[in-house]
């Protein structure tokens, strides 16, 4: 069943319904608050915010306009609301590599080693682009969504997304070159 | 980790319109959550909790004018009997303070309170005025009762 016709009937009350498009859309709106927010308690709890939101204002959805982005713009709002009241209990994002080193996941230590180094990296890198290029980049390349959409979604033309992409893929590859290079070179 | 080798030398505005494959898996990778489902289910468990006055969508406006038809029948109605009974005490008060016009007798006798005028229309009754102090309430009810 399309988005369009499951938001119909989730504007009758249909909670089930509403539960398809929950189960539908959770993995992208989780991925784009951890984006968004860097802790992924903190995420998960603006996304649960964010899907409850929806829910209350399905019926100002409008179904001759794309779902997943208005769904993802109000899980957005909520990660923003969320973020701005949470700034004060940032997790370290040197936490999780520490843990992935004692842990020792992985082939072996030395991988374990370097993927832990690498999500560090990847954290900080994140951490350090402004938050439309965050969503930009994890929507278009993690998401494979369109220019159009993500224009729709983040409420600016699109030739603000195409420079927020260039600028954010630029910042992400320079901080990853050196794992990069390891691998393929 | 499979990965392809990524474009690293991207020339200023030379924006690729296609995704990333290896910064897209990276960056899926790394913000994955574990347990969608699970996620997803307590969400979902939660959408039943929230109780709110559902309206509906699809609801004309003549579905909202039909909703409203009932209670604003009733409200018609009873002002109706309002008007109605308000005109009946009126018109019967009327007839029957006609006849009594001029005495005190008049309005009492048809229920209703004797005017001032109408009361002391034969002069003060002389226990009203023969006292120093005013005279009670009590005194200048029985007074004009007795005048009756």
């Amino acid at each position: 069943m399309t988005d369009a016709a499951l938001a119909d009937r989730a504007a009758t009350g249909d909670a089930e319904a509403f539960g398809q498009l929950v189960e539908r859309y959770t993995p992208v709106a989780r991925r784009v608050a951890r984006a968004l927010l860097g802790d992924p308690a903190d995420a998960d709890d603006a996304v649960q915010d964010g899907l409850l939101s929806a829910w209350r204002a399905i019926e100002r959805y409008d179904s001759g306009r794309p779902f997943r982005p208005w769904l993802l713009r109000i899980v957005l709002n909520a990660a923003r609301d969320l973020g701005r009241r949470r700034v004060a209990r940032r997790t370290d994002p040197a936490e999780p590599a520490v843990l992935e080193r004692i842990a020792g996941t992985g082939p072996s230590p030395e991988a374990a080693t370097d993927r832990a180094l690498l999500r560090d990296a990847l954290d900080r890198a994140l951490a350090a682009l402004p938050e439309r290029q965050r969503v930009a980049v994890t929507l278009f390349d993690g998401e494979g969504y369109a220019h159009a959409e993500i224009a729709a979604l983040l409420e600016v033309p699109e030739g603000t997304v195409r420079s927020d992409l260039f600028h954010g893929r630029r910042a992400l590859r320079s901080a990853l070159r050196p794992f990069l290079e390891d691998r393929t070179g | 980790m499979t990965m392809e080798p990524m474009d690293m030398d991207m020339e200023p505005f030379d924006i690729d319109p296609r995704p990333d494959p290896v910064l897209g898996h990276l960056l899926r990778e790394h913000l994955g959550a574990p347990d969608d489902a699970a996620f997803a289910a307590r969400v979902r468990a939660r959408l039943g909790e929230l109780e709110r006055p559902w309206r509906g969508r699809g609801r004309t406006s003549w579905d909202v004018l039909a909703g409203w038809a009932a209670p604003g029948l009733a409200a018609a109605a009873a002002a109706a009997v309002l008007v109605l009974a308000i005109g009946w005490w009126l018109l019967q008060g009327g007839a029957a303070a006609g006849p009594a016009a001029g005495s005190a007798a008049g309005p009492m006798a048809a229920g209703g309170m004797p005017r001032l005028e109408d009361a002391l229309a034969g002069g003060v009754p002389a226990v009203l005025t023969a006292s120093a102090p005013p005279p009670s309430a009590d005194a200048v009810l029985g007074a004009i009762m007795e005048d009756r």
